[in-house]
């Protein structure tokens, strides 16, 4: 690997001190060029072949706004590929594209910083209007807002044809749902529920 | 004249070094300053964007707990995808695979979870609806959750109920909610999993 040497030439140097290093400099720039991008003199000069993103430590540096750039960023102990945004007013975000906590209850990022969450909960029995709060310990929040919750009755008994749940209202930190059976207003069992939530 | 980084030569004369290192300068303002900011830019040295060229093989990186972005055609899909070496594990993570079929198809997020939708037709009370599988089709290894709605029109007050769900299959329970009686209807399903 080349040594760069930026400070060449000098007026002290002999004409030949110089020329080496200048030989020095151009094998340098020809290493550094040709790192994970194209030759140069070929077809491919300047392209990437492509791109190594070095562990990152998730700071977002010198950035102009209105820019997008990608990182290999160092979140909660796991590196991840993340993007950063910037606005107009330099305000600065940035989310993880790959972060998933998968299990019966989890979470997972998408590309445009929505998330999508999902679980199943036995609902209480005492109540019909019944409060299902978003596990946090583990899974990606809903920072801002959900926009929609799909909930569905998970009943292992198939003769059971009469509860259902109805949606009442959903915020960022979880949902009200109506639990019901066709006779009453109360249900004699509590019912389990699969539901999937999207927001951000 | 192409980049020559053994120039300049001893035995150049002044014209040819001046040349030879001429020739150097061009090609490196034109390799740096391709698909990049230019040289005295505020923003100088930034991307303006980063083209992948296809790869006929993921590329090795064996620098720790480093990311490798790279353009290589799916297996599944058979065309050409963006693909990442995973810091943690150097395995293959594609990142924008999907198949758009409709009405049933499926996508692969950057985080590995899967989201398979589709529908299935005329299913009467205890039915169940079994995933499309074949060749460029990911396979569920597990399954996290679904979500199932019945169809079309003329279907008011018919409601689905998931009975049980697998990595290929969710039974369900179609039933009119107030009648208490069979049904029959189209099912459309959501299903989550890796």
């Amino acid at each position: 690997m080349a040594i760069f040497t930026p400070d060449i030439p000098q007026a002290k140097n002999q004409r030949n001190a110089d020329r080496v290093l200048m030989i020095q400099n151009f094998n340098a720039v020809s290493d550094f060029m040709q790192k994970n991008h194209g030759n140069f003199n070929t077809g491919s000069q300047g392209f990437h072949k492509w791109v190594t993103l070095l562990n990152h430590d998730n700071s977002i540096g010198t950035m102009p706004n209105v820019s997008t750039g990608i990182t290999n960023a160092l979140i909660s102990g796991i590196q991840h590929l993340a993007i950063w945004n910037k606005d107009s007013l330099g305000v600065a975000f940035n989310y993880s594209l790959t972060r998933a906590f998968p299990g019966s209850t989890g979470s997972t990022q998408l590309t445009n910083s929505f998330k999508l969450k999902w679980g199943t909960v036995t609902l209480s029995a005492s109540e019909v209007n019944v409060r299902v709060t978003f596990p946090t310990t583990n899974q990606l929040e809903f920072l801002t807002e959900c926009l929609i919750v799909l909930p569905i009755v998970l009943n292992s008994t198939n003769s059971d044809t009469n509860t259902w749940v109805t949606l009442i209202s959903v915020d960022r930190l979880g949902f009200d749902i109506w639990q019901s059976e066709r006779t009453t207003l109360s249900v004699s069992s509590g019912i389990t529920i699969i539901y999937i939530a999207l927001g951000f | 004249m192409p980049y020559n980084k053994n120039n300049p030569q001893a035995t150049d004369s002044w014209i040819e070094s001046q040349r030879s290192l001429q020739n150097n300068f061009q090609a490196i303002f034109d390799s740096f300053t391709f698909d990049h900011e230019p040289f005295g830019d505020n923003n100088e040295g930034m991307h303006k964007k980063v083209v992948f060229p296809g790869l006929s093989g993921a590329p090795t990186e064996s620098l720790t707990d480093s990311l490798v972005l790279f353009n290589m055609v799916s297996a599944l899909t058979g065309i050409n995808e963006l693909n990442m070496l995973r810091p943690d594990t150097a395995a293959v993570q594609p990142l924008t695979e999907i198949d758009q079929n409709n009405p049933k198809g499926w996508m692969k997020l950057p985080s590995e979870i899967i989201i398979k939708w589709g529908v299935g037709l005329n299913k009467t009370a205890s039915s169940t609806i079994t995933f499309p599988v074949g060749a460029g089709i990911p396979v569920f290894g597990v399954i996290y959750a679904v979500y199932v709605a019945p169809k079309g029109v003329g279907y008011l007050n018919k409601a689905i109920k998931v009975i049980s769900y697998s990595t290929t299959t969710i039974d369900i329970y179609v039933s009119r909610m107030f009648q208490q009686t069979d049904a029959t209807a189209d099912a459309y399903y959501l299903a989550i999993g890796k």
